[in-house]
C-alpha cells in the first residue's frame, strides 16, 4: 500500500540531509530574531489595503515575533519528526553501539515535548507588591490575570547591602564625561592631555568650608554676620544674590544683603530696606515650581496663578492652641508665642480649611488632618530683629534696623562694629566682607568612625605646570575651574528577599521567603524576586510561574548531556582500553 | 594585588614562549620543544595563581566581568593546547595559539579591572559550572580553529616540492579539526544547558530567547551541522573545515561582537 510519495516522504525524514537543512534553518531564524527587534505584542500594522497573500506571509513568518510564528515551529516539529522516523531507523537494529545516539536524539524530542507541554499547560504572569500588601493575582505579559487560588501577602521586603561600597571619580571635562576607579595615588590622562591624579583618601574626614577673597571670579559679594550676647553666639554668611533672608538665633535675627556699584541701584535698595517687612503666606503647588508669596490680609482672597486655587486668610491666633482633636482652637495669650493662620484653600466648589504655624513650618509632614490639597502652605513672620545692610561699593555698609515703633534707622557702619538690638542684650556686627569668595572644603581626619570618607583630587592642566587640587566628599559634585568631579560612592545591593505569607481560602497561613536565585514554590507556582522599586513606597516584583513542562526539559536536559559524554568521553577511552587489553593493534 | 602580579608575570613569559616559537621556526630548532613546553606550563601555572588570588580577594568566582572572562580564555586556551599536546597534535601549533593568548591578555590589559561585588542575579553555584565549562570548550575549539584554518588557508606544500605527503597532512588536520569538536562540543552543551537551568532558577524562565542565549545555540547548532555532515554524511578536509571555521567565527561574535547589536543593550547577559 506504499505509495511512491510516501516512500519519498519517508526516506526525507530518514536522511541526515534533512537534519542539516533543518539545523541551518532554525539558526537562521535565530539570527534573524536577534537583528529584527521583537516586540511580541505589538500591534498590528495600521496599514489597510495589504493584499492577502503578504498578510499571510506575515502571519507565518512573523517576523517581529519570530520565535512564535508558525514557520519556526513548524521547523522545529519537523526535526522531531526527523529525529523520530531516525531513531526507528535505529531500533530496528539496536546494538549497544548505538546507546550513545539514542540518548542523544531521544534528548531532542523529550526537550521538545517538555517545551510544547509547558506552552500548553504553563502560565506566568508579574506580581507588584507594596510591603503589607496582598494580592492574589498576578498580571500575564498580554495585560490579563492570572488568579493564582490562593493569597499572597508581602510582609516585608529587605535588600541587603555589600559591606565595601563601590568607589569611582566621574569627571566632567570639556564636555567630555569620564569615569576612573578611585585607587589612590593614580594618574590618569584626560582626553585633553591635561593630568588628573587622586593624591589622598582620608577614610573619615571632619570637613569644614575655608572662605577667601579671589582676585578674578564670579561677583558674588557676601558678609560674615555673627551676633553675640547673653552668653552665646551665632554667625553664617550672608549673600548678595537674589536678596536671600538668612535667620539667625532659631529665626530670631533675619539678615538680608545687598550689594550695589552704583548710586542708583543704592538709593533703590535702600528704600527697599526700610520698608517694613510684613507677615507673608508662601503658597508651593506641590509637583511644580510655582510658588507665590501673599499678603496675609484677613479675609482677602487670592487667586494663584497658574492654577485654579483660590486662597483666602480667615483668622490669626498669636498663641495657638487646641485641646485634644475636638473643640475649637483658641489662643492662649496675647504673646506672638506660636502664631497662626487658618487659610481656606477653594478650588471650583471644593474647599478646605488648615491652619500654617509660623514656628513649625513642616508640621503637615509628619500630621495628618485627613485632608487632601495640593499646597504646601507656609506662614513666615517678619523675625523679632530685622537688619537690612546694603552696601555701597566704595563707600561703605548701611546698617538698616527698626526700632519699637517700627521706624526704621539707617547708620553706616565698619566692618568689626558691634551694633546693638535694641534692649535685647544682643550685639550684631559684620566680621568680614567678600566680593569674590572663593569657597574651598578642606578635610582633615575625624575621630568619628561613623564619617564619610574624603578624597583630594590634583588636576594638572596640559600646559600648565601649576597643579591645582580640591578635596571632594561622596556623592556631592565639586568645581574646579570648568571641570566637574564627582566622588561616586554607592553601596551595591547583595541580595533582595521579600518575606510572604499564603493564606489559602481565608484560613491557613504559611510562611515563606523568596530570595534572587532562591524561588520558592507553592501549590503548584513557583515564585522568583524579580526585582524592586520604590515609587514613594518600597515594593517587590515577583515572577509566578507554573510550568509543568520543565521537568520533562530537565530530563531531556540530562540525557543530552549523558549521551554527549558517553559519545564523545567515554566511548574513546574505552575503545583505547579495548585496544590495550586485545594486544597491539592489527 | 598579588592577581595583578601573577597576570603580568604570565604575560611575559607568554611573550618569552612565543618569541621561543618564532625563533625555533626559523632556526628550525627541535629541540626548543621542551623548554618551550615548560615556558607555558609555567605561563599557565602563573595565570592559575592569578585567577586563585583574584577569587580569595574577591570572595566569588572570578569570572563575572569582561576582564575575569578574557583571563579565563586565555587560562582555557592554554590549557586546552596542553592537554591536546599529550594526545598528540603538534607542538608547533602552539605557537598561533600562544599568539592568540597574547592577544587576549593584551586585550584584558586594557579593561577594566576592578573587582565589582557581585549582584544578586549573580550569587550562584551555577555561575561557576556554567562559566568554566563555555570556557574550557572555547579553549579547545580554539585550538580546533587554528587547524582547520590551517586546513584552509594554509599551503600543504612544503619547500622541497615533496607534496606526496600532503593528503596526508590535510587529513591531520582534520583529525586534529574534529578531536576540538568532539572535546568541545559536550562542554559548550554543558555550558549551555547550565545557563539555561541557572536562568530558570533566577529568572523563572529556562529560555528567553535573549541575544546572548540565542547565539550560543546559533553556535551550538552549527557545531552540532559540523558533527552531522563530518560523522553521518562523511565530510572531510576543506569542506567540512569550513563547517567549524564558520561555528568559531560566530562563537567570537557571541563572546565579544553582541554589544554591537542593537538589540544587546537590553540584553540580560549584559555584564559579561
Amino acid at each position: 500500500m506504499r505509495t511512491k510519495l510516501f516512500e519519498h516522504i519517508a526516506s526525507l525524514f530518514r536522511s541526515v540531509k534533512l537534519t542539516v537543512v533543518l539545523l541551518s534553518l532554525i539558526a537562521a531564524t535565530c539570527v534573524v530574531g536577534t537583528v529584527i527587534p521583537q516586540s511580541p505584542l505589538a500591534p498590528e500594522d495600521g496599514t489597510t489595503q495589504i493584499s492577502k497573500l503578504v498578510a499571510s506571509l506575515r502571519w507565518c513568518f512573523r517576523w517581529h515575533d519570530i520565535y512564535r510564528s508558525p514557520f519556526f515551529a513548524t521547523l522545529l516539529v519537523l526535526l522531531a519528526m526527523n529525529v523520530i522516523v531516525c531513531s526507528l531507523k535505529v531500533f530496528r537494529r539496536p546494538t549497544g553501539r548505538n546507546v550513545g545516539w539514542i540518548l542523544t536524539h531521544a534528548s531532542i524530542v523529550v526537550i521538545l515535548a517538555g517545551v510544547l507541554v509547558g506552552q500548553l499547560t504553563g502560565d506566568s504572569g508579574i506580581m507588584k507588591l507594596y510591603e503589607g500588601e496582598s494580592s492574589a493575582i498576578a498580571e500575564r505579559a498580554d495585560g490579563t490575570e492570572l488568579e493564582l487560588g490562593f493569597s499572597v501577602t508581602l510582609e516585608q521586603f529587605a535588600i541587603e547591602y555589600h559591606e565595601e561600597p563601590v568607589e569611582r571619580l566621574l569627571v566632567l571635562h570639556g564636555g567630555v564625561e569620564q569615569s576612573f576607579p578611585m585607587t589612590v595615588g593614580r594618574g590618569h590622562p584626560l582626553h585633553d592631555g591635561s593630568r588628573l591624579r587622586i593624591a589622598e583618601r582620608i577614610p573619615h574626614a571632619a570637613t569644614h568650608m575655608q572662605v577667601a577673597d579671589g582676585d578674578t571670579g564670579e561677583i558674588n559679594p557676601a558678609v560674615r554676620i555673627v551676633v553675640e550676647g547673653n552668653g552665646r553666639t551665632s554667625g553664617n554668611w550672608v549673600f548678595a544674590a537674589e536678596w536671600k533672608e538668612t535667620r539667625l538665633l532659631e529665626g530670631a535675627v533675619s539678615v538680608r544683603y545687598a550689594w550695589c556699584d552704583t548710586d542708583e541701584a543704592y538709593a533703590d535698595a535702600l528704600s527697599a530696606a526700610i520698608s517694613p517687612e510684613k507677615e507673608t503666606l508662601l503658597v508651593h503647588v506641590q509637583g511644580t515650581d510655582i510658588v507665590t508669596a501673599l499678603p496675609v490680609e484677613l479675609g482677602e482672597a487670592f487667586p494663584i496663578d497658574g492654577t485654579d486655587y483660590i486662597v483666602e486668610t480667615v483668622r490669626y491666633l498669636p498663641d495657638f492652641r487646641k485641646d485634644d482633636d475636638i473643640g475649637e482652637p483658641y489662643s492662649a495669650s496675647d504673646e506672638p508665642r506660636n502664631p497662626a493662620v487658618e487659610v481656606r484653600v477653594t478650588e471650583g466648589d471644593r474647599s478646605v480649611n488648615r491652619w500654617a504655624f509660623s514656628r513649625f513650618p513642616d508640621f503637615w509632614r509628619m500630621h495628618s488632618d485627613g485632608k487632601e490639597t495640593a499646597l504646601d502652605l507656609k506662614f513666615v513672620r517678619p523675625a523679632e530683629r530685622v537688619i537690612r545692610l546694603v552696601d555701597l561699593e566704595g563707600s561703605g555698609i548701611t546698617l538698616v534696623r527698626f526700632n519699637a515703633e517700627g521706624a526704621a534707622e539707617a547708620d553706616l557702619v565698619q566692618l568689626g562694629q558691634k551694633v546693638e538690638l535694641g534692649e535685647s542684650g544682643w550685639t550684631i556686627r559684620i566680621a568680614e566682607r567678600l566680593v569674590r569668595p572663593r569657597f574651598t572644603l578642606e578635610a582633615t581626619p575625624s575621630l568619628d568612625p561613623r564619617a564619610d570618607p574624603a578624597v583630594k583630587v590634583n588636576l594638572r592642566r596640559k600646559d600648565d605646570a601649576a597643579e591645582n587640587s580640591l578635596w571632594l566628599t561622596p556623592n556631592t559634585v565639586g568645581e574646579m575651574g570648568q571641570t566637574k568631579l564627582l566622588y561616586s560612592r554607592e553601596f551595591k545591593p547583595k541580595q533582595y528577599t521579600s518575606d510572604v505569607t499564603f493564606v489559602v481560602d481565608g484560613r491557613g497561613t504559611d510562611r515563606g521567603e523568596i530570595k534572587v536565585n532562591a524561588p520558592l514554590a507553592y501549590r503548584g507556582f513557583t515564585f522568583y524576586q524579580s526585582s524592586y522599586g520604590d515609587d514613594g513606597g518600597l515594593f517587590s516584583v515577583l515572577q509566578v510561574k507554573r510550568d509543568a513542562g520543565a521537568p520533562i526539559v530537565y530530563i531531556g536536559f540530562g540525557l543530552l548531556c549523558l549521551g554527549l559524554l558517553y559519545v564523545f568521553y567515554i566511548k574513546p577511552l574505552l575503545a583505547k582500553k579495548g585496544n590495550r587489553t586485545s594486544g597491539a593493534a592489527t | 594585588m598579588k592577581w595583578d602580579l601573577f597576570l603580568n608575570l604570565a604575560f611575559g613569559v607568554y611573550i618569552l614562549a612565543e618569541i621561543a616559537y618564532v625563533v625555533s621556526f626559523f632556526l628550525r630548532k627541535r629541540k626548543i620543544e621542551t623548554p618551550v613546553s615548560t615556558l607555558l606550563v609555567v605561563g599557565l601555572s602563573a595565570l592559575t595563581l592569578s585567577i586563585g588570588f583574584r577569587w580569595a580577594e574577591a570572595g566569588h568566582p572570578p569570572f563575572t566581568s569582561m576582564y575575569e572572562s578574557v583571563v579565563l580564555f586565555a587560562w582555557a586556551t592554554t590549557t586546552a593546547f596542553l592537554l591536546m599536546k599529550r594526545r598528540g597534535i603538534p607542538s608547533w601549533l602552539g605557537a598561533p595559539v600562544t599568539g592568540i593568548t597574547i592577544l587576549a591578555l593584551g586585550y584584558a590589559s586594557l579593561l577594566e579591572k576592578t573587582i565589582a561585588p557581585l549582584l544578586p542575579a549573580l550569587r550562584s553555584n551555577w555561575l561557576t559550572i556554567h562559566v568554566i565549562s563555555y570556557f574550557l570548550a572555547y579553549g579547545v575549539l580554539t585550538v580546533s580553529f587554528v587547524a582547520s584554518a590551517i586546513l584552509l588557508f594554509g599551503s600543504t606544500k612544503r619547500t622541497d616540492g615533496a607534496d606526496s605527503n600532503a593528503d596526508q597532512r590535510a587529513a591531520q588536520w582534520d583529525a586534529i579539526g574534529y578531536q576540538g569538536v568532539a572535546v568541545g562540543f559536550p562542554l559548550m552543551t554543558i555550558g549551555l544547558l547550565t545557563g539555561a537551568v541557572w536562568a530558570d532558577r533566577t529568572w523563572g524562565s529556562y529560555w528567553s530567547w535573549d541575544p546572548k542565549e540565542t547565539w550560543s545555540l546559533i553556535c551550538w547548532l552549527v557545531y552540532a551541522l559540523y558533527l552531522h555532515v563530518r560523522i553521518v554524511r562523511g565530510w572531510r578536509g576543506k569542506k567540512a573545515a569550513f563547517v567549524s571555521f564558520i561555528g568559531f567565527l560566530l562563537v567570537l561574535f557571541t563572546y565579544l561582537g553582541l554589544k554591537y547589536l542593537p538589540v544587546a543593550l537590553k540584553s540580560l547577559h549584559r555584564y559579561v
